[in-house]
């Protein structure tokens, strides 16, 4: 098996050797584009703005807001029913969870924009095996 | 046996395959229409090709039949094939004796029927039952030996389950959901083509988590199919979400089956049941027919009972689809029922070819019963030739497989579903959240976990295949985020009497270990798995039928899954 490092169209892997993911200093957010090296990490993980903490309220707001202008209407659910299959009380607790660890956590990382691009399709740089 | 030097594994281009993975998830962040839902014939051209190579000088050849029929037969006899119940029987051995005439389809299908008519009641495997169209087709392939033709397909006359989430045409297609209830298609998945091509016949359609989300529930969340291990206890689950494909084939009430894999969905319940499950690489198996979950990570299976069944049924689907992008330019499909063959003698079994395990660190350490167990598997495969090295995940392996990333797979889900998202809400019962979910991720935020896959899959590449050709894995879910191959099976059982915990007390419960290798190391997966299983009876076991008193319990007697408990195990 050839395992030298993948090379070519991508960039070398920068990490060889240390991590790939570290977590920063958290007493400010990011201000300089992330730009890995072979000294660098290539990912880093930022932060969300942890000065802005929204109230369910809010949350519940951007939440129905965001569906309604997608066409789906919530208000078909009961209120608070836990014997139906779903209802609005514990729908909406999950969704705000959702958003407040598992969407903010994924914002918080920062990816070299040179590193693991989603390519345009379809792809140009189709290559046959034998060339 | 003959078989190539080397497995495909070895000559494929890695840096061809990182591109087309590039190119694949490019195409979902742009919503590039699919098949399934544009009725369109894709641009074959669209997906840069896997270059694949050969250095040991192999060529793509089909499979040796008369070679894997031969082994089979030999293997058949020293087992005592002949003396087994027809529905105990794995595919090959079935296969072995509907070609030396000492069974007939008619007999093992009408076996399998009778199966689920007795025991289907409490174990709930199945959705719909077609017995009389493969009664009708057991005959058929009966008249055909009786004239003297030679069974040809690889899966001639071989009962099998269909996940109900596959396109067969004039059979309800429910994906256990409201909005199919009714959903009858008018045409056959391409996997069913060819499954039914090779000569298997279609017992019926097997439960599943509703949309193949969670483990086998109804839409509105109650517990149906059970673990056939312990199917007195609703708590000990049959494994999500191909449930009923794994307790079919566990009790029985059919040979093989296949299933659909997102999230663990044909590991997990392979790995419950006691069963052989295979995850190929992504687009090795067309989803042509296959009710989308996450374009981009849906992979079909088999369910088996041993790896050679595993084979058979890789063998039988594998393959481009014109209808199906994501299977062209990929390398030829190799032999995988050699693979499944061990090399060596039936007194020694060796590896097919020379393979290096990686182990995680501490895996089979300890003095509880579970590690003595993974103890006996990696000195079994030592024995036979496996080169057993440990090998710790590397750095960021653990964040960029971990569930925040993994939350890219929901907006692939809420797309496809929208027109019923706005139609009623009510219809995904109690799955709705991670449809919700997927509707609140942002673009950005959706392009960032698809550029996570990407650096995942380097780091495979890059940092774990570099040291090893095979890994034991904790989890499915890295494998699952980049289309690798994983392959499980039964290496023991935690005992009845054994702890930690009170779930299936009573019962014993299949342990199962997880195997990942490269882009298209299919071959090499199976290669392990039947050499363990050459060396060990574990796969031999099958479960007690449910005691006759305890009848059919209600679904809701069952236990339910509430909304939120979904969404955190949703596939």
């Amino acid at each position: 098996v050839d395992y030298e490092g993948i090379a070519g169209i991508l960039p070398p892997f920068p990490s060889a050797g240390r991590p790939v993911l570290s977590p920063m200093p958290q007493h400010s957010p990011h201000s300089e584009p992330f730009v890995a090296s072979p000294t660098a990490h290539p990912f880093r993980v930022g932060r969300a703005d942890a000065r802005f903490d929204p109230t369910d309220e809010e949350l519940d707001r951007f939440i129905e807001t965001r569906l309604r202008l997608a066409g789906v209407d919530l208000s078909v659910l009961p209120e608070d029913d836990p014997d139906a299959p779903a209802d609005r009380v514990r729908l909406f607790r999950s969704a705000r969870n959702f958003l407040r660890n598992t969407a903010a956590s994924l914002s918080a990382y920062e990816l070299d924009s040179q590193l693991f691009p989603p390519m345009p399709y379809p792809a140009s740089i189709h290559r046959d095996p034998g060339e | 046996m003959s078989a190539p030097s080397v497995p495909q594994d070895a000559g494929v281009d890695r840096r061809s395959f990182l591109r087309r993975m590039a190119a694949l998830s490019a195409a979902a962040a742009a919503g590039v229409p699919t098949h399934a839902l544009a009725g369109e014939p894709p641009a074959s051209e669209a997906f840069p090709k896997v270059g694949e190579a050969f250095p040991g000088g192999r060529s793509p050849t089909s499979p040796d039949l008369e070679a894997f029929w031969n082994a089979a037969a030999r293997a058949a006899r020293s087992r005592g094939a002949h003396d087994e119940a027809a529905e105990s029987l794995t595919a090959w051995e079935a296969g072995v004796r509907l070609r030396d005439g000492s069974l007939r389809a008619e007999t093992l299908v009408d076996a399998c029927l009778g199966r689920i008519e007795a025991l289907d009641g409490v174990l709930r495997a199945f959705n719909t039952v077609t017995g009389d169209a493969a009664l009708e087709a057991a005959r058929q392939v009966d008249a055909r030996i009786a004239s003297g033709a030679r069974p040809q397909g690889l899966l001639e006359g071989i009962p099998l389950g269909i996940k109900d989430n596959v396109y067969t045409a004039g059979v309800r297609t429910t994906a256990n959901a409201h909005m199919f209830r009714d959903f009858v298609p008018d045409w056959d998945a391409t996997l069913v083509t060819r499954l039914r091509g090779a000569g298997g016949i279609v017992l019926g359609k097997t439960q599943m988590g509703p949309l193949a989300t969670t483990r086998a529930l109804t839409p509105d969340g109650d517990i149906t199919t059970l673990n056939a291990w312990a199917p007195h206890d609703p708590r000990v689950s049959p494994g999500g979400s191909s449930s009923g494909s794994a307790t079919g084939v566990a009790a029985r009430m059919v040979t093989s089956a296949m299933g659909t894999q997102t999230g663990g969905s044909i590991t997990v319940p392979a790995s419950s049941q006691g069963l052989t499950g295979l995850k190929p690489t992504m687009g090795r198996v067309s989803l042509r027919g296959v009710i989308p979950l996450t374009y981009t990570r849906d992979h079909p299976g088999p369910l088996a009972r041993d790896a050679r069944d595993a084979a058979l049924l890789l063998q039988a689907m594998a393959g481009p689809d014109p209808m199906d992008p994501r299977t062209l330019g990929l390398p030829t499909v190799p032999d995988y029922l050699a693979a499944a063959t061990p090399a060596g003698t039936d007194a020694d079994p060796r590896i097919r070819w020379p393979t290096r395990l990686g182990v995680p660190p501490g895996w089979a350490e300890g003095s509880e019963p579970r590690a003595a167990r993974r103890r006996a598997f990696l000195e079994s495969l030592a024995a036979g030739g496996v080169d057993v090295v440990e090998l710790e995940l590397p750095a960021g392996w653990s964040e960029l497989s971990s569930g925040t990333f993994n939350a890219g797979r929901l907006p692939e889900r809420s797309e496809p579903f929208l027109p019923w998202l706005r139609e009623d809400v009510r219809l995904f019962g109690v799955t709705l959240s991670s449809w919700i979910q997927g509707l609140l991720l942002s673009g950005d935020e959706y392009l960032k976990a698809q550029r996570g896959r990407l650096a995942l899959l380097r780091l495979a590449l890059d940092e774990v295949f570099s040291r090893c050709d095979v890994v034991i894995q904790g989890s499915h879910l890295a494998f699952d985020m980049t289309g690798l191959p994983l392959i499980t099976f039964p290496i023991g059982f935690r005992e009845a009497d054994e702890g930690p915990t009170d779930t299936g007390r009573g019962s014993a419960l299949p342990e199962g270990v997880i195997l990942g290798a490269p882009p298209f190391g299919e071959e090499r997966l199976l290669a392990v798995a039947a050499l363990w299983q050459a060396r060990s009876e574990h796969h031999r076991r099958r479960p007690a039928d449910p005691a006759e008193a305890q009848g059919a319990l209600p679904s809701r007697d069952r236990g339910r899954m509430g909304l939120e408990e979904v969404a955190d195990l949703s596939q």
